[in-house]
């Protein structure tokens, strides 16, 4: 939904990603000043408005069945293009960069082979070439990748 | 863990298989038959060799096997100084490869998921969706000649 206060409207809508070079930090403050919270310099949400709790909880709803269906029918393929050819998994990488925390959160708790996803979502690859197929050193990567961006602890 | 198994394979039973391992996605069945427990060998985004093509055809793991020192044979049985792996397909893509074990079993790892000794091949074969189809070729290689996974 669009976020508005009163007639003033802001171009940006809830659970929208807004880089720092848009002045999110500045919106973010305006938009305090008007006894609106609006969070991080990248994610645009807001304690108040309606949706905002809903759209989070419904993305965790979303992104935990997914993962359990695609691990419940996936996990016992050997070859990765079928496992992460599953609607289940692409569903995963449609939901964007909200799924980034959860699927690095999910990493640590349930190993599994999540890279690709982060791959595809991110734009980025952290994993040295030679480190492509050691599972542990390309976990440590994505890891230490997601500490440095505030997504996982 | 073993009701998981039956119900994802659904000729495996008491008598014929047991699990051999926990649960790994360090390692999947290519690297158990090639005896790597260390990496995932995939041709998409694993561990792959150098020089072996890049694609999801039986063909191409067979490539990968001769790289290792196997030759093709006609069958999966015994033979003394030589150890088999049996690779699996369905439409002509890979899906799966059993590693024969000394005692006329195999020993295959399931994706990520547990290691297991089963009886037959065709313990493992189906052709529902997401099974591993069919064993579909044989191949052997000399005791003697067994080169270290790259």
């Amino acid at each position: 939904m669009p976020i508005s206060y009163g007639s003033e409207h802001c171009d940006h809508r809830l659970g929208e990603w807004v880089p720092p070079a848009e002045g999110a930090s500045n919106l973010a403050r305006n938009y305090r000043m008007r006894e609106h919270t609006i969070g991080s310099a990248y994610f645009l949400y807001s304690d108040r408005l309606p949706g905002r709790t809903d759209y989070a909880a419904e993305t965790r709803r979303r992104f935990d069945t997914y993962a359990e269906e695609w691990t419940a029918q996936t996990s016992h393929l050997s070859v990765l293009g079928r496992r992460l050819m599953h609607p289940s998994y692409q569903k995963i990488i449609g939901l964007g960069r909200d799924a980034l925390p959860l699927i690095l959160s999910r990493l640590l708790s349930r190993p599994d082979h999540w890279f690709w996803a982060l791959r595809s979502i991110s734009g980025e690859d952290p994993v040295r070439p030679e480190d492509v197929g050691t599972f542990d050193a390309m976990r440590d990567a994505w890891i230490r990748w997601g500490r440095k961006r505030g997504l996982v602890r | 863990m073993a009701n998981d198994l039956r119900a994802l394979f659904p000729k495996l039973d008491a008598q014929n298989h047991r699990i051999t391992s926990q649960e790994d996605p360090r390692y999947n069945c290519v690297a158990w038959a090639a005896r790597d427990s260390s990496r995932w060998w995939d041709h998409l985004y694993g561990y792959w060799p150098d020089g072996v093509r890049r694609d999801p055809a039986i063909e191409a793991y067979v490539e990968l096997f001769q790289r290792l020192g196997f030759e093709s044979c006609n069958s999966p049985e015994i033979e003394p100084g030589f150890e088999k792996v049996a690779l699996f397909g369905k439409a002509g893509e890979f899906t799966h490869v059993a590693r024969a074990l000394e005692s006329g079993g195999w020993t295959s790892k399931l994706g990520r998921l547990e290691d297991i000794e089963h009886d037959s091949l065709d313990s493992l074969a189906d052709d529902a969706d997401d099974s591993y189809g069919q064993p579909l070729v044989f191949l052997r290689r000399a005791q003697a000649n067994r080169t270290p996974s790259a």
